[in-house]
């Protein structure tokens, strides 16, 4: 084999993607640009917003984000982004939307210069826009003022939206099933969803259908997207009615104003049911069809069978009549619950209505069930009509030995039902049985006990008073006996050791018998504040600090005290007891 | 102090009761009084019953089961008496609420309780909860503890012992208070207003205690009434509220304390 291939078609091909690729990639004037600009309106007034559109097209995951230039003559109000991802192949293409809402400091022509990106090294920029801020009131079109509501247009003719309201019968019988249609025409696309406030739909049985219809068409040269909703509806008086405006409120964004648009009232006539009808007619009104089956044609008395009948057709299904249920001879039949199957098929509400019950055999042999009947009312043909089920043979067996089967539920369960209320039985011999005891209250010992807290409380309260007594009696005594207990400290003092120790002991033992609290372990200021409310004057008080002062000195560097000067400091201390005893 | 507790404890204690009658015990009596009720012979378990309560059997059963027989009797008046009784020695007996529950709804008078005195009202609510005994015990008990908390908080000055001891004080004084007051209003209304039950069929209540007096009213077997004095053969009793009142022959009413 030669290992020398010549290029196929298709690596030539790939060749000149790449070479193609390349040269869209140098030359990006020839290639669409992958940024590109553009505002909603180039007419402004000075009140008004512009939004600003900046698209940026990257092959990776998150385009990048654009930077503004310096704007002159806007201002920034809003932002917001989106980015979508799309893959062709294996090739990943993001772009980017960035919304930048612009308010116009000036009036004028004004510029937004070209916006430059760069990308894969490259650097693009847009087309700088000219914009044309009028003074005053706008000369583009009037946008309309949310929370007001806009007289609908009459036609689809361009509008950004649109809505409209219709019904399929504007002149239905009572009863007879009307399909209300709201449809949404939206030619922009909405970031909020927006809100539908439905009619009142007065004199009407009303079931809004919870499946949208969407659909597009074309009108003025656009693309609408339109959203359906169905409402079925049943009238339920007669005579002329109005459906009131169906409401959709588009919710505003930080670009676009909200809208709120309505529809125009529908005027509808109600015809009453023509007279003439049938004794057996309960108000059904649409086109249906019935049938009616047993799930077994063998059965066994006191055993039940489920009688099927099934109203199938369009009308209201959910507030249908009953059919009339006749008793029937040699059976017991019991209500069971109906259901309802119905849906919005093909602009019609239909679907059927499925009664079960349940019939209990009482005698043996060859029954036959009578048939059903049903009468409705054909709005089409205006005319009542009546169903009949073919009768319905049932082999009926002897019953077995066993009691007869309760109406049974779906579950199989039966409800609880008292038949009768009756006393409760008597209760069985107790083990132990007690003679009549006197009441406690009538022994003195239980009230002898009632004494006894009172005793204890009382002998509390005497001991409590005896001890505060005995602590303010000590205090006095102290209090009186100060002077003395200091003077006879004193006398020793200057035999003691520790002469200021002494010294300044004595003087606070003394303050502290005076003030009848220990006094040791104040501070001076403290001290002095106890002193002044006691009502030693500032002099005294001085004289207070000056020999605690120097007892402290002298304690603790006896070097420094000169020789006599315990003499002094112990005559100058007895002084000023004296003193301080004429105060406290 | 040693006898006082001792005496406490007697008091709670139920006693056993060893009766004899005709070699018969006390629980032979009561057997042959429920076989007779569930053969259906409601007036002989009535009559015995009845026996075992004049031997002095105090027992909450032996009203119930008879309150049961005179229902199934058909006298409704002694059915309620005798639930009454029942629930005086077993107030929270489910059975005996419910029965009496039934026997008051087939009652024929239609008396309107509410208007009956805060006292009163304390006393019959306080019946379907409390034994008097309990009562009296409870208040006690809570009498002791308030005691002993207060004089703890005299003595202990810990900060933190003192907001315990006070706490708690607050509520054990709470609660004695509110034994107290159910306590109280039982007495009282034992005293003042003993309750009785219409155990006649039909009884006319008259203005005065004698034949001659006029017919104010009538009332039915299992009325609940007050009975406020007794004279003679004649018993002067009042509805609850003392909306109405009157006198009836001694027989026709049955006190519910006995």
């Amino acid at each position: 084999m030669n290992n020398y291939q010549l290029p196929t078609i298709r690596t030539l091909s790939r060749r000149l993607i790449v070479l193609l690729a390349f040269f869209s990639l140098t030359v990006p004037a020839l290639a669409q640009s992958p940024i590109t600009a553009s505002v909603d309106r180039t007419t402004i007034s000075d009140n008004e917003t512009v939004t600003l559109t900046v698209v940026v097209n990257s092959q990776s995951l998150t385009a990048p984000r654009p930077t503004l230039p310096p704007l002159d003559g806007f201002d920034i109000v809003g932002t917001s982004t989106s980015n979508q991802i799309s893959m062709v192949g294996t090739t990943i293409t993001s772009e980017g939307q960035y919304r930048f809402q612009l308010r116009p400091t000036k009036t004028g022509t004004l510029t937004i210069p070209a916006i430059t990106i760069s990308l894969n090294g490259q650097t693009y920029s847009t087309d700088p826009i000219t914009i044309t801020v009028a003074q005053g009131s706008s000369t583009a079109p009037p946008t309309t003022a949310p929370q007001q509501s806009a007289p609908a247009p009459d036609t689809l003719n361009g509008q950004d939206f649109f809505v409209e309201a219709e019904v399929d019968n504007p002149e239905p019988y009572i009863g007879q099933q009307v399909i209300y249609t709201f449809r949404f025409y939206q030619a922009v696309n909405l970031f909020d969803q927006p809100r539908y406030d439905a009619p009142n739909f007065t004199g009407f049985w009303s079931q809004q259908q919870p499946n949208q219809t969407q659909y597009t068409t074309q009108a003025a040269g656009r693309t609408y997207r339109v959203t359906e909703l169905h409402t079925v509806l049943f009238p339920t008086v007669a005579g002329k009615t109005t459906i009131e405006p169906a409401v959709l409120t588009i919710p505003g964004d930080i670009f676009s104003n909200g809208d709120i648009l309505s529809t125009k009232p529908i005027d509808l006539t109600v015809k009453d049911l023509p007279t003439g009808a049938p004794a057996d007619f309960n108000g059904a009104v649409g086109h249906f069809t019935l049938d009616a089956a047993v799930d077994s044609n063998k059965a066994t008395v006191n055993e039940p069978i489920t009688l099927k009948v099934t109203i199938s057709g369009d009308g209201n299904l959910e507030n249908l009549p009953d059919p009339t249920w006749e008793d029937i001879d040699g059976w017991r039949s019991f209500e069971s619950k109906a259901t309802t199957d119905s849906s919005f098929k093909d602009g019609k509400f239909s679907g059927t209505r499925v009664y079960e019950r349940l019939l209990v055999p009482t005698v043996a042999g060859t029954a036959t069930l009578p048939p059903v009947r049903y009468v409705y009312f054909d709005p089409d043909a205006a005319a009542y009509r009546t169903l009949t089920t073919p009768p319905i043979r049932v082999t009926v067996a002897a019953a077995k030995d066993e009691p007869p089967i309760p109406a049974v539920s779906s579950n199989g369960k039966q409800d609880i039902s008292q038949l009768a209320t009756d006393i409760r039985h008597i209760k069985a011999v107790p083990p132990k049985l007690a003679t009549a005891q006197p009441p406690i209250t009538h022994s003195a010992g239980y009230w002898l006990l009632w004494l006894l807290p009172l005793a204890a409380l009382a002998g509390n309260f005497v001991w409590v008073r005896r001890q505060s007594k005995l602590r303010q009696n000590t205090a006095l005594a102290r209090k009186l006996h100060a002077r003395k207990r200091a003077l006879k400290t004193l006398a020793g003092a200057l035999n003691a050791t520790d002469p200021y120790n002494t010294i300044g002991q004595a003087l606070t033992d003394y303050l502290s018998d005076k003030l009848a609290r220990p006094v040791g372990g104040l501070t001076r200021p403290a001290l002095a504040e106890l002193l002044t409310d006691a009502g030693v004057d500032a002099d005294t008080l001085q004289r207070v600090q000056s020999v605690l002062t120097a007892c402290d000195m002298g304690r603790f560097s006896p070097m420094a005290t000169q020789a006599g000067h315990t003499e002094t400091l112990l005559s100058d201390t007895k002084q000023l007891i004296d003193d301080l005893e004429k105060v406290l | 102090m040693k006898r006082l507790f001792l005496a406490a404890i007697i008091f709670i204690l139920p006693m056993t009761a060893v009766l004899a009658q005709d070699g018969i015990s006390a629980t032979e009596l009561f057997l042959r009084a429920n076989k007779q009720y569930e053969a259906g012979d409601f007036s002989a378990a009535i009559d015995t019953y009845e026996q075992l309560i004049n031997l002095g059997v105090a027992n909450s059963t032996v009203y119930y089961n008879l309150g049961n027989a005179y229902f199934k009797n058909g006298d409704l008046g002694h059915a309620i008496l005798n639930y009454r009784r029942a629930q005086l020695l077993s107030p929270r007996d489910d059975d005996i609420r419910a029965n009496l529950a039934l026997a008051r709804s087939k009652t024929t008078d239609n008396i309107h309780s509410n208007s009956a005195s805060l006292v009163s009202q304390l006393a019959t609510s306080s019946e379907q909860w409390f034994t008097m005994n309990e009562l009296a015990w409870g208040t006690l008990v809570m009498w002791i503890l308030l005691a002993a908390l207060i004089i703890a908080i005299s003595w202990w000055y810990h900060p933190v012992a003192q907001r315990i001891l006070r706490y708690s004080a607050t509520i054990v004084a709470i609660l004695f208070l509110a034994s107290a007051a159910m306590f109280a209003s039982r007495t009282i209304t034992a005293q003042r207003q003993p309750a009785a039950i219409i155990v006649a069929e039909v009884v006319d209540v008259t203005s005065g205690p004698g034949e001659q007096y006029i017919t104010e009213f009538t009332l039915h077997s299992g009325t609940e009434v007050i009975i406020k004095e007794t004279r003679g053969k004649w018993v002067r009793l009042s509805l609850p509220g003392d909306q109405l009142q009157g006198w009836v022959p001694i027989g026709t009413v049955e006190p519910v304390a006995n």
